[in-house]
C-alpha cells in the first residue's frame, strides 16, 4: 500500500508542481492520467527518490520514501520517462548489469533471471545489440525488464506508451499486466487507453493536483446518460463550444466529431453515446478549466 | 542572413558564465605576471625593463596560446556540438539560410569570444603596467606597438588558427571529445617542438612551429638587453612566412570544414547512422542466431542482497562498466597514441645535452623527459575524463535509472574515480611504452622497469592520482562540468605560482616532494618525506571521498537546501565514524609533518633564505674589510655517517696574523643548520653569538701580534633530523656525500658569497646596489687569492661506514678498520688552497698510470671511464709539455650524484664529476662532441689555473682560472680530434655566449673585467683564446702561459690581474694583433661577416681558381648590449673548403689564410688543388658574429 499525503513541490522558476497531492494506492495497477505538465512526472521522480518534497509525506508500506530512500531502492522498479543507455553496450550486458546494482549478486541467479527477463520482453534474440539502437518499443520493453529486475513492491512506469506505434503498445500493456498482483504499479500517462486498458484504479491529475480517483468502470459510470456527440463542420466548432460543453473532439472522416456533456438530450443534431473514460478524462479537465492544447 | 546568425551565437555565448570567467582569470593571471616580480611568465631578467616590448610580447604570446587552447577549442566546437545536442539544427535548416551563412554566422559568433578572452588578458598586462607601486627603474614607456605586435602577429593567427582546427574537428566527428583531442594534439606539437632545443635546427622550426614561438626565438635569442628594451620584433624573414603558414591553415581548415558539413538534417541524424551501422553488424550476428534460442535455466525472480559484499560486487560491476566506456571511445585510443608520440619524440630529440651530445637513454634519463613533457597533457587528460565520467551518466541518459537502483554513493563515487584513475594509469603506460621503444631504438637494452614503475606511478612530477580525486571532488561539488575543470586548472596554476610567492609548503599545496632517482641513492633521502606527505594527502582525498559521499547528487533535484538535506541523512554513524578518524589521522599527521619539516628543520622557502642572506649582509657587511688571522694549516677528523645522512666535523685550524697590525678580534660564520658543539679561540672571550644569522665574535684577551700564530678547535655537527618539506640537502647521501668545507666548517670572517646579486631584489631588502667584483685597480683585494690569503697545510681523516670509500684531497697515508667503520688518513705534502671537499660512497674503481702519476677513476656508471681516463693521460701530455710539472703524484675523479648538481669541480688531485654529465654522456657517435673529454681535460687544467697559478679576487679573475682552463682544454681537444672539429664546438660556445647577453642582470664587462659571468669566462673565453692563439700561434700563446706560471705559480700574496696576463700577451704579440687584441680583451666587439655569392674555375692544370666576396661589419656594445658601428679592420680567415668527413660531417680545409679584411665588401682568389665546396670569411667561427651559419657558403663553377 502507497500512501501519499500533501505532497507539494515548487521548482525554482516559481513553476507549481505538486500542490497538494494526496493518494492511497493498493497493489494492483494505477494509472495516472493527465495532460502534458500536470506534474505526473514531479510525483513520479519523487516517489522513485529522485525528486524532493517541500512538504508532505510518502510511505510504501512502513517504508517512509522521503527519507529512508536507500530501503525504498531496494524495493523500486522504475522505468523513467525518457532513457539511454551507454552505447556499444549490449543489452544482456547492460540488463545484467542493472541486476548487480540492484543487488542480485549472484552470478548463477542473476545469469537465469536476466536471461528470463529478456525472454518475457521478447528482447531475447537482440540481447546483444546495443540499447542505444533499439527501436522506441524495444527500448521500453528493455525499459520494463529492468524495472522488474529483483521483484520490486513498487514499480513506477512514466509515460511508457508516448511514440510507441499500436502493436508496441499492445505488447508493452501485455507486459505490464504480468506483474504480480502484490505489487504497486504506477503507470503514469496522458493516453487514456493505457488506463482503461490496464488499470482497477486510476486518478486523474491537473495543475499539480488530484483531480479525481476512482475505478475506471466506476467512474464511467457515472457520466453514463450525460455524454452526446456530434458530427459537425470545422468550422462551426468555435460556435458549438461557446454553446455547449464540449469535451473533445476527434476528426472522422474528414469531419469533426464533437462530444459534450449534457444533462438531457439538447437536440441540434445531437445523439446520445456512450460514456468512456476519454469523456471522464475530459470533463473532470474542462470541469477543473484546465485546457488541453488539442 | 550572417548578421542574424551572427548574433544568436554571440548571444547564446554572452549569456554563458565561460567567457566572463575565463577573461577574469586570465586578466589577473596576466595582471599579476606584470606586477609581481614572482610571477614570470616571460622570464624576470632584473635587467630588462618590466614593460619592455620583448616582455609584453612574451607575455601576451603565452597568453594567447592560453587563450587560443582554452577558448579557442571551446568556442569553436561549441556550435556544431550544440545543435547535434539540442537538435535545433532542424530548425536552422529548414530556413532559407545559406550554408555560408549558417556556418560563418555561427563560427565568428562563437569565435569572436576566443578574442575577447585574449584582449581581456591584454588588457591585463596594459594595467599592469600603469601600476604606481612598479619599480620606476625597470619601467620604460609604454609600447603600444608591442601590443599591437602581439595581438596582430601571434595572438590572431593563433586563435583563429587552434579555432578554425577545433571547428573542422567538431564539423566531421561532432564529438566534444574529439575536440580535446585537438587540444591535446596541440599541445603535444609544441611540446614536441620546443624539444628540439638544437640551434642547428632553428632555421626549419622557425618555419614549422605553428605558434611561431620558436621564430620568435630565433630572431630573439641573440638579443641583450637593450635590444629587449628597446626592439619590437620585425615581422620578416622565417616569422614572415610562419605567420602567413598559420594564415592558410586557417584557411584550409575553415574551407574543409565548408566542404565537408552536411548541410541538411543528415548532420543531425549523422551520428546515429553511424551507430546504426554498428548495430546492424552486431544485429547480424544476433540474426545468425536464429531461431531464437530461449535460454534454458531461468528464473523470474532471485535473491537480492545489499550488504557490504553485495556493494562490492557493485562497485565491480560499475568499474567494468566505467573501463569499457572508455576504451570503446576512439578518442582514448588516440590520446593514448598521441601521448606515446610526444614521449617518443620528445626522448628521440630530448637526449641531447651539452654541446649537443646525447646522454645514454637510461631510465633516469626517460623519466625525466616523461616527467617534463607529459604532465600538461596528461593534466589534460585528466580533467577531460573527470568531467567526462561525471556527466556522462546524465548525457546518455541513464543516470535516473541508476540513480533510483539500491547502491550506495561510495560504489558510483569509487567506480568513476577507478575509472579516471585507469585512463591515467593507460596514458602513463603508453608513456612507458614509448620510452622503452626509444631504448630500444637507441640500443640501450638496460631497461629498469622498477624504476619507471615507481618513477612513473609514484613519483611523478604533479600527484596524478590525488589529482585524480580532486578532480572528480571538483566535479561533484561543483555540479558543473565547465566549473569542475576550472577548479582543477587553478588548482594547478596555483601550485605553480605559489610556490613562487614563497608560498611552498607541501602541507597546503596539495603536492608531495619530488623523488629524484640517482644510481647512488636509488630514490634517495626525500623518500621518507615523500611517504609521509602521501600519507597526510591519501587521508585528505579519504576525506574529499566522504564529502563526495555526502554531496553525490541522485535524481534532478539540484537545489542547495535539499542537498543539506541529503547530507544529513547520509551522514550516518558508519560515516561519521569514518570521517572522525580520517580527520583525526589526517590532522594527526599533518603536525607530525609539521614539526619534522618546521620544528626539527626551520623552514627554509627561496624568500626566508634570501631574507636571511640580506640580514647577514646588512647586519655584517661592516666587517667585511677587518682583518681575520690566515689559517695556516687544517687539520680535521671527519666523521660521515652515511645512513643517516649525517656528518661529525672536528678540527684545528692554525691561524696566524700575517698583517702589520694587531688583530683585536676574531670573527667566524658558521652556516645555520650546522650544530655548534665547540668553537674555541684560546684566550679569548664569545663577546657576540648571533645563531639566526651564524655570526660569532670572539674578543681576544690580548691583541694578536703581527706574526703570531695559535689554534682554533672546533667541533661540529651536521645533522638531519625528521625530514623535510621539499628538498632534503643533497650535500648529505646515503651514498654518494660530497660537500666542501665552506659546507660545513667555521669559516674567518664575513663571507661575501651569500650576497644577492639582483639590485632589483636587494632594492626590495634596501640593501645598496651590489658591487658584484672588487674593481680590477682595488688594491686592498689584490692579496686575496682563491677564497682566501693564503694556501694552507691539510691533514684529514675521514671515516666512513665500512661500505664505501671516503676521500678528501691529498694522498692516502693509511687505511684502516674500526668499530665497522672505514678509515682514511689523507696528506697534502704542499701546502693547498684551504678549499677540500669530502667524499663518499661505494665506488667501483678503474687506474691508469702517466710516467709516475696515479690516475684513478671512482664510479657508478662505467662507460665513459676509460675515456676519462684517456684524456687525462692526453692532458698531462700538453699541459707538463707546454706549462709546467704536475704538482702532484695522483689524480682522481669521482662520480657524484645527480641530485647534487651537473657539474665538475676541480680540487687539489681530487675531482668530483657528476653523474649527470660526463659518465652518461653518450659518445659512441663520432658526429657528437666529445664533452667527456673535453671537460676532464678543463678540469684537470684547473690543477694550473687555480690551484698553480690563482688571480687576484678583482675583476677577471675568473680569466686567469677559468678561461685559461677552457683555453687549455680545447688545445688537447684540438690535439684529439683536428682543428676542424673545433668549429662545431665553438659554434656551441658562440651560440650560450650571444645567447645568454640577454639574460645579463647587471651589465655585460669585456673579458678582461668579467666579474664572474659564467658565459663570459667560460663562452666568450674560449672563442677569445682560441682566436688569440689562431692570430699568435699556439706556441706563442703557451709560451706566454708558462712565463706567466713561472712568473706567478705557487706565489703567495699578491696576486696577478687579467692586466698582467694582458702585459705578458701583448708582450709577444706583433704589432699588427695589438689592435684586435684590445678587441678582444677590453671591448665587446662583434662581428657581421658573409660570404657572398661566390665562384671558382677550373684551371688548365686541374686546380681549381676560388673567387670569394665576403661582406663584413663590425659592431662595438656597450654594457647593456646596445650596439654601435666601428671601422671595420682585422685580419680575418678567408676559406676554402671541400668535402665533408663522412663520419664527422667536418669539411676538410682546402685553404685557409688570414687577409686583412678593412671594407664591407672585398674578393679574394685563390687556387686550390682539390674542387671546392665551399667558401667562407672565419670558418670556424673564431669571432664573434650573431649569424655564424652565413660565415660560408656554396661555390658555384663558372661557366
Amino acid at each position: 500500500m502507497l500512501t501519499i499525503k500533501d505532497l507539494t513541490k515548487t521548482y525554482s522558476n516559481g513553476v507549481q508542481a505538486l500542490a497538494g497531492v494526496s493518494l492511497e494506492i493498493s497493489e494492483g495497477m494505477f494509472g495516472l492520467l493527465g495532460p502534458n505538465g500536470a506534474g505526473k512526472s514531479s510525483l513520479m521522480r519523487t516517489l522513485a527518490t529522485l525528486q524532493e518534497a517541500d512538504s508532505g509525506s510518502a510511505f510504501l508500506n512502513d517504508i517512509d520514501i522521503l527519507i529512508d530512500k536507500e530501503k525504498l531502492r531496494q524495493v523500486l522498479g522504475y522505468l523513467p520517462q525518457e532513457f539511454g543507455t551507454y552505447p556499444r553496450i549490449s543489452a544482456i550486458r547492460m540488463l545484467d548489469h542493472f541486476a548487480v546494482l540492484k543487488g542480485i549478486v549472484d552470478k548463477g541467479e542473476r545469469k537465469e533471471l536476466v536471461e528470463h527477463l529478456l525472454n518475457e520482453v521478447n528482447l531475447w534474440d537482440v540481447r546483444k545489440t546495443a540499447v542505444s539502437t533499439y527501436s522506441g518499443g524495444m527500448k521500453q520493453r528493455f525499459g520494463i525488464a529492468q524495472a522488474l529486475i529483483g521483484d520490486p513492491l513498487l514499480v513506477i512506469v512514466d509515460e511508457p506508451t508516448a511514440g510507441l506505434d499500436p502493436q508496441e503498445r499492445r505488447r508493452f500493456h501485455n507486459l505490464l499486466a504480468d506483474i504480480g498482483s502484490d505489487t504497486v504499479v504506477i503507470l503514469s500517462t496522458h493516453i487514456v487507453d493505457d488506463v482503461s486498458d490496464l488499470c482497477s484504479n486510476m486518478a486523474i491529475m491537473g495543475a499539480g493536483k488530484i483531480l479525481m480517483k476512482g475505478q475506471p468502470n466506476e467512474v464511467v459510470a457515472q457520466l453514463e446518460g450525460s455524454i452526446y456527440s456530434k458530427l459537425i463542420d470545422r468550422s462551426a466548432l468555435i460556435e458549438h463550444e461557446s454553446n455547449y460543453r464540449v469535451l473533445f473532439s476527434t476528426l472522422v472522416g474528414g469531419r469533426t466529431k464533437i462530444h459534450i456533456v449534457s444533462d438531457s438530450n439538447p437536440g441540434d443534431g445531437f445523439e446520445a453515446s456512450g460514456a468512456s473514460l476519454e469523456d471522464v478524462y475530459f470533463s473532470t479537465l474542462h470541469d477543473n478549466k484546465i485546457s488541453v492544447a488539442a | 542572413m550572417f548578421a542574424p546568425i551572427f548574433r544568436f551565437e554571440m548571444n547564446f555565448h554572452a549569456r554563458q558564465p565561460l567567457v566572463y570567467v575565463v577573461s577574469l582569470v586570465l586578466f589577473f593571471l596576466s595582471f599579476l605576471a606584470t606586477v609581481s616580480d614572482n610571477i614570470g611568465i616571460g622570464g624576470t631578467v632584473s635587467n630588462i625593463n618590466i614593460n619592455s616590448p620583448f616582455n609584453v610580447i612574451v607575455v601576451l604570446a603565452s597568453i594567447s596560446f592560453l587563450a587560443s587552447l582554452i577558448a579557442g577549442v571551446a568556442y569553436a566546437s561549441s556550435p556544431i556540438l550544440r545543435d547535434f545536442d539540442h537538435n535545433v539544427a532542424e530548425l536552422f535548416f529548414t530556413t532559407r539560410v545559406t550554408k555560408f551563412d549558417y556556418l560563418m554566422g555561427r563560427f565568428c559568433g562563437a569565435t569572436i569570444f576566443s578574442f575577447v578572452v585574449y584582449f581581456a588578458a591584454a588588457l591585463g598586462v596594459l594595467l599592469g603596467e600603469l601600476m604606481p607601486w612598479l619599480d620606476p627603474e625597470r619601467m620604460g614607456t609604454m609600447r603600444l606597438d608591442a601590443y599591437w605586435f602581439a595581438t596582430w602577429a601571434i595572438a590572431i593567427p593563433n586563435i583563429l588558427m587552434v579555432s578554425t582546427l577545433a571547428f573542422l574537428v567538431a564539423t566531421l566527428t561532432r564529438s566534444l571529445m574529439a575536440s580535446y583531442v585537438v587540444l591535446v594534439f596541440v599541445l603535444i606539437i609544441s611540446s614536441v617542438i620546443s624539444s628540439l632545443v638544437d640551434p642547428e635546427d632553428l632555421q626549419l622550426l622557425s618555419l614549422l612551429d605553428p605558434f611561431g614561438q620558436v621564430a620568435i626565438t630565433e630572431i630573439t635569442r641573440y638579443w641583450t638587453p637593450f635590444e629587449m628594451n628597446e626592439l619590437v620584433i620585425p615581422v620578416e624573414g622565417n616569422l614572415f612566412y610562419n605567420r602567413l603558414l598559420a594564415g592558410v591553415l586557417s584557411l584550409v581548415f575553415i574551407a574543409l570544414a565548408y566542404r565537408y558539413f552536411p548541410f541538411s538534417l543528415d548532420f543531425v541524424n549523422a551520428k546515429s547512422r553511424w551507430l546504426q551501422r554498428f548495430g546492424r553488424s552486431s544485429k547480424l550476428r544476433a540474426d545468425k542466431q536464429a531461431p531464437a534460442r530461449m535460454a534454458t535455466a531461468q528464473r523470474s525472480s532471485a535473491n537480492t542482497n545489499f550488504g557490504f559484499r553485495a556493494q562490492l560486487t557493485q562497485f565491480a560491476s560499475l568499474v567494468r562498466i566505467e573501463f569499457h566506456n572508455i576504451i570503446i571511445g576512439k578518442a582514448f585510443l588516440v590520446m593514448a597514441l598521441l601521448g606515446m608520440f610526444q614521449v617518443g619524440a620528445n626522448a628521440l630529440f630530448g637526449l641531447a645535452g651539452i654541446f649537443g651530445t646525447e646522454v645514454y637513454p637510461t631510465t633516469s634519463a626517460m623519466l625525466l623527459i616523461i616527467n617534463s613533457g607529459y604532465s600538461i597533457p596528461l593534466l589534460v587528460v585528466l580533467i577531460f575524463y573527470s568531467s567526462e565520467l561525471l556527466v556522462r551518466d546524465r548525457n546518455v541518459g541513464v543516470a535516473e535509472m541508476m540513480d533510483s537502483m539500491p547502491y550506495p554513493n561510495w560504489v558510483i563515487i569509487g567506480a568513476k574515480l577507478l575509472g579516471l584513475m585507469s585512463v591515467v594509469l593507460v596514458m602513463l603506460l603508453a608513456a612507458m611504452l614509448a620510452a622503452v621503444l626509444v631504448q630500444i631504438f637507441k640500443g640501450y637494452y638496460d631497461f629498469n622497469f622498477v624504476q619507471y614503475f615507481f618513477g612513473l606511478f609514484s613519483f611523478f612530477q604533479f600527484p596524478i592520482w590525488f589529482t585524480c580525486v580532486l578532480a572528480v571532488f571538483a566535479q561533484v561539488i561543483t555540479g558543473n562540468r565547465y566549473l569542475g575543470m576550472f577548479v582543477v586548472v587553478m588548482y594547478f596554476a596555483g601550485t605553480l605560482f605559489l610556490p613562487q610567492q614563497g608560498f611552498n609548503h607541501n602541507l597546503y599545496l596539495f603536492s608531495t616532494p619530488g623523488v629524484p632517482y640517482s644510481v647512488f641513492t636509488g630514490f634517495g633521502p626525500n623518500l621518507s618525506a615523500f611517504v609521509w606527505f602521501s600519507v597526510y594527502w591519501s587521508l585528505f582525498c579519504a576525506l574529499l571521498l566522504i564529502a563526495m559521499h555526502l554531496v553525490w547528487q541522485r535524481g534532478t533535484e539540484i537545489r542547495g537546501r535539499f542537498r543539506w538535506k541529503n547530507i544529513r541523512s547520509r551522514f550516518s554513524t558508519p560515516v561519521a565514524i569514518a570521517a572522525a578518524i580520517c580527520l583525526l589521522a589526517f590532522a594527526g599527521t599533518g603536525c607530525f609533518i609539521f614539526y619534522n619539516t618546521n620544528v626539527l628543520n626551520s623552514k627554509l622557502s627561496i624568500l626566508d633564505v634570501e631574507e636571511g642572506f640580506a640580514d647577514y649582509e646588512k647586519a655584517y657587511k661592516q666587517y667585511e674589510d677587518l682583518n681575520s688571522p690566515d689559517i695556516m694549516s687544517i687539520y680535521t677528523e671527519v666523521e660521515l655517517f652515511p645512513e643517516d645522512r649525517e656528518a661529525h666535523i672536528e678540527g684545528t685550524y692554525t691561524v696566524s696574523n700575517n698583517y702589520d697590525e694587531a688583530i683585536p678580534e676574531v670573527h667566524f660564520t658558521v652556516a645555520t643548520y650546522l650544530s655548534i658543539n665547540e668553537l674555541n679561540v684560546p684566550n679569548s672571550t664569545l663577546s657576540h653569538s648571533d645563531t639566526d644569522l651564524g655570526y660569532y665574535i670572539y674578543q681576544l684577551d690580548r691583541p694578536m701580534q703581527p706574526g703570531e700564530s695559535f689554534d682554533v678547535n672546533f667541533d661540529i655537527d651536521w645533522l638531519t633530523p625528521g625530514f623535510v618539506n621539499n628538498s632534503a640537502t643533497t650535500s648529505l647521501l646515503s651514498s654518494g656525500t660530497f660537500f666542501n668545507n665552506t659546507e660545513a666548517f667555521p669559516l674567518p670572517g664575513y663571507n661575501n658569497s651569500a650576497e644577492l646579486l639582483d639590485n632589483n631584489r636587494r632594492r626590495r631588502y634596501d640593501l645598496p646596489p651590489v658591487e658584484r667584483a672588487a674593481k680590477i685597480d682595488d688594491e686592498s683585494q689584490w692579496d686575496v687569492g682563491l677564497v682566501t690569503r693564503m694556501r694552507a697545510s691539510y691533514e684529514a681523516i675521514v671515516s666512513t661506514s665500512n661500505d664505501q670509500i671516503a676521500v678528501t684531497p691529498g694522498y692516502l697515508e693509511r687505511e684502516w678498520e674500526e668499530g665497522g667503520r672505514r678509515y682514511f688518513h689523507y696528506k697534502m705534502d704542499e701546502p693547498i688552497w684551504p678549499f677540500v671537499s669530502f667524499l663518499s660512497a661505494d665506488y667501483e674503481m678503474k687506474s691508469d698510470k702517466w710516467n709516475d702519476v696515479d690516475l684513478e677513476v671512482y664510479y657508478k656508471h662505467e662507460q665513459n671511464v676509460d675515456r676519462m681516463l684517456e684524456a687525462s693521460k692526453k692532458s698531462l701530455d700538453y699541459f707538463t709539455a707546454n706549462f709546467s710539472p704536475y704538482q702532484y703524484r695522483q689524480y682522481r675523479i669521482f662520480e657524484f650524484p645527480r641530485q647534487r648538481g651537473a657539474f665538475a669541480q676541480s680540487f687539489p688531485n681530487t675531482i668530483p664529476f657528476s653523474e649527470a654529465i660526463g659518465f652518461v654522456a653518450d659518445i659512441r657517435d663520432p658526429e657528437a662532441i666529445d664533452y667527456v673529454f673535453y671537460v676532464t681535460a678543463h678540469e684537470f687544467a684547473h690543477q694550473w689555473w687555480g690551484h698553480q697559478v690563482v688571480g687576484a679576487n678583482v675583476q677577471g679573475a675568473a680569466v686567469l682560472t677559468e678561461t685559461l682552463a677552457q683555453y687549455s682544454a680545447l688545445m688537447v681537444m684540438e690535439k684529439e680530434y683536428g682543428a676542424a672539429h673545433m668549429q662545431r664546438f665553438l659554434k656551441y660556445e658562440l651560440d650560450n655566449y650571444l645567447n645568454s647577453r640577454g639574460a645579463e642582470v647587471l651589465e655585460e664587462l669585456p673579458l678582461m673585467l668579467v666579474e664572474n659571468q659564467g658565459y663570459i669566462h667560460y663562452r666568450k673565453g674560449s672563442l677569445v683564446l682560441y682566436a688569440l692563439k689562431d692570430y699568435l700561434g699556439e706556441d706563442t700563446v703557451n709560451l706566454i702561459l708558462r712565463e706567466f706560471i713561472a712568473d706567478w705559480g705557487f706565489k703567495g700574496p699578491p696576486y696577478p690581474t687579467t692586466r698582467h696576463l694582458l702585459a705578458k700577451i701583448r708582450e709577444n704579440a706583433p704589432q699588427e694583433y695589438q689592435g684586435i687584441i684590445t678587441d678582444l680583451f677590453e671591448k665587446i666587439v662583434l662581428y657581421d661577416l658573409r660570404a657572398e655569392d661566390s665562384h671558382y674555375t677550373e684551371l688548365p692544370d686541374g686546380r681549381f681558381e676560388v673567387t670569394i666576396n665576403t661582406a663584413a661589419s663590425k659592431f662595438e656594445a656597450d654594457g647593456q648590449g646596445e650596439e654601435t658601428e666601428v671601422a671595420m679592420n682585422a685580419l680575418i680567415d678567408i676559406a676554402v673548403l671541400g668535402e665533408e668527413d663522412e663520419e664527422t660531417k667536418v669539411p676538410e680545409i682546402l685553404h685557409i689564410e688570414k687577409r686583412q679584411v678593412d671594407s664591407e665588401n672585398q674578393t679574394f682568389v685563390f687556387v686550390v688543388d682539390s674542387r671546392p665546396v665551399s667558401v667562407g670569411i672565419d670558418p670556424l667561427n673564431k669571432l664573434i658574429d650573431r649569424n655564424p651559419d652565413d660565415n660560408t657558403a656554396r661555390v658555384e663553377v663558372l661557366n
